[in-house]
């Protein structure tokens, strides 16, 4: 009797074990799966017009997910309802929230197979995407659907593509700037300019303290400190924070330089004492109450947020370009690409999706409407539209405009790995809280880069 | 003949029981136990890799002794708070006091809302800098505190929340209170017992059935905690409040690890059996049942 | 007098823990009517200036879906998890507390070792698991499990409570001709009706707070659960409203709530009863 139910057990052990086998050779299977459904989609698209016809006719739902404040989405949810009206048969779900759980939400959903027809990707993520499969269309074959003569199609390869496999289309034009307070700054004396160094930057921080302790020159976003330390290297020595080959590219005299800055950013009252930023590390200016409440003068950040910032900010607002130090091997200042839509390669109506993506880029209506809520909009014809009607923000166009004039080298994929920059914003951190001193973080911080590289290395 | 009948009788109502845990979770685990020996994403194909996820935990992840050691500093902090609390407040309702309902009410309440996500909300806004717990310190004239902010307090601010929510433990506390019988209280005061003698001689030691299934479950329920960091301090700051759970989701979901991730959650399960198992050992030592103690 | 004194004494203090447990919660609803300064600045529970539109612009949401949606999913997700607890658990108690078979030792070990097994281990495969099945974005992971008794929680207390019934009114009822079938219907059944509003209470309650594994499960925003409308209504907004957060979160917390109040007595026992959980 005893026997029996060991060999019960032994059963149940041997059968899960062959199940979770099964799991996992179903899984190569799928993902072989996306690859034919690419495959497939490449033939249907090229036989042309007949399709649309077709398209039409059936009744289809489409999922859009995007990121964003409420600027986007009530533009954005407008411009769906605009194109249901023209065509009934479509209707638009859509899939919004912030920034900040976006990516998480996104491998979820991949991986389920569950993600939306158009998903709105971050340039930082494509590298990471595209070492996983064909997860999207490539835009190349939906040139006959989508009209991108207006496109500026290097700058999109240069973000959205590994070779000649385009994940997206890029949306808008995004610079990275200073965003400030123009009575803060005139009030203690501070001349904002486009020529401001890292120097230029502590001076007035020590500057701005020494009137008012409560008060703090500049804040950085929990990614921001990532942008300007990247943005400091290239303008050190040309280099990407990670080279193509997966090496650092920096050396330890380099990094300590970086984190001695911060520190002194830190000390001098620059910028506020990290424990009190830390409930605001991931959202932005609009939700920060020490800058609605004036207490903060300059906040960095992306062209793209600026109308959110706007609208929740009751006082003047205007902008200057990023600082460069002298002698910069690189100007580094970010420019990239605000957002890529792209079609998922297991949407059931590619077409449909691909109309919609259409419509949102290039019909005047649509472009009157949503505007730059997604940055200085890449396609030349829809910017020149906005431009005539005289409805960029101006302080997008100028910052996207001092951006240009120091647009950094692009960012590769390596520098761009979800933990590669967990690692840097752990260090920051730990210099931030003073807990660390800037050589010691640096060591250590290329040390561990170099563990972790050694692991993600494809 | 009747002796089989009985027997299948019963399987057949333990069956949907059986079906159950066979998929849901004897299959989970095991399979968790292989996925933790490879190497896999949610979109890229399984590889079999042994022990280097062990290995690469152990010996290379920053973060995984720091969030262990995180983890663990929270279990001491919350359980004991939580239950010592929970037992000196049952303490008190037992005695005949009038509204004894009410305040039993009161403090059960905030265990009813549990980790959700409206009390994270709460529990940030009345912590943060310039929220009610330092204004009202303020009055105190006790300087404001960075309740969340600062690396050494975050963690004891979550494990505040714990501690709010004793009112569970304390009704169990409660329950077992009364059955304590009141002749042997009542014998030892006769015999000259002062209140506190009666209480570490007579009536703790009978708790203590009630504060070892406590300790277990609430021991357990620490380890595992998920929504408090990820929804108020994100394990911020400087990884201070990077609670294990926290860490197994993101390597999981965000950083796409899941083999790593299933490595991570088996250590998980044998901290919390190692714990476990301790307290079960212990046990005979402080544990005192009334009927012999079978289970 | 000295009695009256300590008494007093105690009273107080119990009214302070009063006060300090009850505080938080009466402040969430009083920051439901105020100003986003206020919010930030003031101690008191009455506002200066009263904001009335929170629970009505709280409840339109930020976009395509109102409250409305969030609730009535709430609802779909946990009703029918919640029924089907009961009625699977019920008669697989029965079976471990009425019946002696083979293995029964090593199954009930495994209903107890199942209660300390940490989500983490088997979230990943499971979700590998409801990805295969096509379960994912629906509610059915948290449904069928239900169905087939997997939370052995309830298995459990509803076990220590029929182990409480005496077997003679088993006994009797088998004199009467009636099957194992019937006996647990018309006897265990109407004598565990305490135990099983309890299981009713507790799952209600741990579903309706449930946020890690909706999180991982559900995708889309249409059928969202509460928890996840709350902590999305965190991210979305830029100008976050505060007291139209706090609205909806004290809406959250009012059915488990209501429940509570209306089955304290079972709540009680409910918990008694296990000598367990906390």
């Amino acid at each position: 009797m005893r026997k029996r139910l060991k060999r019960a057990v032994t059963l149940l052990l041997a059968a899960s074990m062959t199940a979770g086998l099964a799991a996992c050779t179903q899984n190569d299977s799928k993902t072989d799966r996306t690859a034919a459904g690419t495959n497939q989609e490449q033939k249907t698209e090229s036989s042309g017009n007949p399709q649309n016809e077709t398209a039409k006719e059936e009744k289809v739902t489409i999922r859009f997910s995007w990121w964003g404040s409420d600027t986007r989405h009530e533009a954005t949810l407008k411009v769906m309802d605009m194109y249901m009206q023209k065509h009934p048969n479509v209707t638009i779900e859509g899939e919004y929230g912030a920034f900040d759980s976006f990516y998480q939400k996104l491998q979820t959903q991949l991986g389920g197979g569950t993600e939306p027809d158009i998903i709105s990707v971050d340039y930082k993520w494509v590298s990471d995407l595209t070492a996983q499969g064909n997860l999207f269309v490539n835009m190349n074959d939906l040139s006959e659907r989508i009209d991108m003569s207006g496109i500026d199609m290097d700058f999109a390869k240069i973000y959205g593509a590994k070779g000649d496999y385009l994940i997206g289309l890029p949306v808008g034009v995004n610079g990275m700037g200073y965003l400030y307070n123009i009575d803060l700054l005139n009030q203690y004396g501070i001349e904002p300019s486009d020529n401001w160094t890292w120097d230029t930057l502590l001076e007035n921080g020590k500057k701005l303290q020494e009137q008012t302790s409560d008060k703090h020159l500049l804040y950085n976003h929990a990614d921001h400190w990532v942008y300007m330390m990247k943005a400091m290297l290239k303008q050190m020595n040309g280099n990407n924070l990670v080279l193509d080959d997966y090496t650092p590219g920096f050396s330890v005299e380099e990094m300590t330089r970086i984190f001695s800055y911060e520190r002194q950013l830190v000390e001098s009252g620059t910028v506020p004492p990290f424990a009190e930023g830390v409930l605001y590390e991931t959202v932005y200016a609009d939700q920060n109450p020490n800058w609605l409440n004036q207490d903060l003068g300059i906040f960095p950040t992306s062209s793209s947020l600026v109308p959110g910032i706007a609208k929740a900010s009751n006082f003047e607002l205007s902008t200057f370009r990023y600082p460069v130090m002298e002698n910069a091997v690189n100007p580094g200042i970010l420019v990239t690409p605000s957002v890529f839509f792209t079609i998922s390669a297991n949407s059931k109506y590619p077409e449909a999706a691909a109309d919609f993506i259409n419509y949102m880029l290039n019909d005047s209506e649509a472009i009157a409407v949503l505007k730059d809520t997604r940055g200085i909009p890449a396609n030349d014809s829809a910017k020149q539209q906005l431009v005539d009607a005289g409805v960029i923000d101006n302080k997008v166009s100028a910052m996207v405009s001092q951006a240009l004039t120091g647009a950094g080298a692009a960012e590769n994929g390596p520098s761009l790995n979800s933990e590669v920059l967990v690692l840097l914003k752990d260090y920051v951190q730990e210099v931030g809280y003073l807990q660390m001193t800037p050589e010691d973080a640096a060591e250590e911080f290329r040390m561990e880069l170099v563990s972790l590289l050694d692991t993600i290395k494809p | 003949m009747k002796k089989n009948d009985h027997q299948a009788v019963a399987y057949l109502f333990i069956m949907p029981w059986i079906i159950g845990f066979l998929v849901f979770q004897l299959y989970p685990f095991i399979a968790s136990l292989i996925y933790s020996f490879t190497d896999f994403s949610l979109l890229k194909s399984m590889k079999f890799i042994g022990l280097r996820n062990y290995i690469q935990m152990f010996t290379r992840d920053r973060v995984f002794f720091k969030s262990l050691w995180a983890t663990i500093k929270y279990v001491i902090i919350a359980v004991p708070g939580k239950l010592v609390f929970a037992l000196l407040i049952a303490m008190i309702l037992n005695m005949k006091l009038r509204w004894i309902n009410f305040f039993r009410t009161i403090y059960y309440l905030p265990s009813i809302l549990g980790g959700s996500v409206a009390i994270s909300i709460l529990w940030k806004f009345l912590f943060s800098k310039t929220g009610t717990v330092n204004t009202l310190l303020a009055h105190f004239y006790i300087p404001a505190q960075d309740w969340l902010g600062n690396p050494n307090l975050a963690l004891v601010t979550m494990g505040l929340l714990v501690v709010w929510q004793f009112g569970s433990s304390m009704v169990l506390f409660l329950a077992a209170l009364k059955n304590v019988p009141s002749e042997l209280c009542e014998a030892a005061r006769v015999d000259g017992a002062g209140r506190i003698r009666t209480f570490f001689n007579i009536t703790l030691p009978l708790l203590t059935p009630t504060i070892f299934f406590n300790l277990i479950m609430q021991m357990i329920n620490a380890f595992k905690e998920f929504n408090a960091p990820f929804l108020i301090t994100k394990g911020g700051p400087l990884n201070s409040t990077y609670l294990y759970g926290m860490m197994v989701y993101e390597n999981a979901f965000l950083h796409s690890k899941m083999g790593y991730a299933s490595a991570q959650s088996w250590i998980l399960f044998l901290l919390i059996l190692i714990f476990t198992a301790f307290t079960f050992k212990s046990s005979p030592y402080w544990t005192f049942y009334e009927d012999g103690g079978e289970y | 007098m000295k009695r009256k004194r300590r008494l007093t004494i105690t009273y107080m203090m119990l009214s302070l823990i009063g006060i300090v447990m009850i505080y938080p919660l009466l402040w969430m609803v009083s920051a439901s009517f105020k100003t986003n300064r206020e919010i930030f600045s003031s101690l008191s529970l009455i506002p200066t200036e009263i904001l009335w539109n929170g629970y009505s612009k709280g409840w339109q949401g930020s976009g395509q879906y109102t409250f409305a949606t969030y609730f009535s999913n709430t609802f779909y997700m946990v009703l029918p998890t919640v029924l089907l607890t009961v009625v699977s658990s019920l008669p697989v108690a029965y079976g471990f507390a009425r019946f002696r078979f083979r293995g029964k030792n090593i199954m009930f070990t495994l209903v107890i070792a199942s209660l300390m097994l940490p989500t983490e281990v088997i979230i990943i495969p499971r979700y590998m698991l409801f990805n295969k099945l096509g379960w994912l974005n629906t509610y059915l992971p948290f449904i069928i499990p239900a169905a087939f008794a997997t939370y052995s929680f309830f298995i459990f207390m509803l076990i220590q409570f029929i182990r409480g019934i005496p077997r003679e009114l088993d006994e009797a009822a088998r004199i009467d001709g009636c099957g194992p079938w019937g006996t647990l219907i018309n006897i265990i059944l109407p004598l565990c009706k305490p135990a099983l509003v309890s299981c009713v209470i507790f799952q209600f309650v741990w579903r309706w707070n449930d946020f890690l594994n909706p999180l991982i499960y559900i995708s889309s925003v249409k059928k969202y659960p509460m928890s996840l409308a709350l902590r999305m209504a965190l991210d979305v907004t830029d100008t976050i409203n505060w007291n139209q957060t706090m609205a909806m979160s004290v809406l959250a917390m009012v059915p488990p709530i209501l429940l509570f109040f209306l089955c304290q007595k079972y709540f009680v026992e409910g918990v008694a009863s296990t000598g367990i959980k906390g």
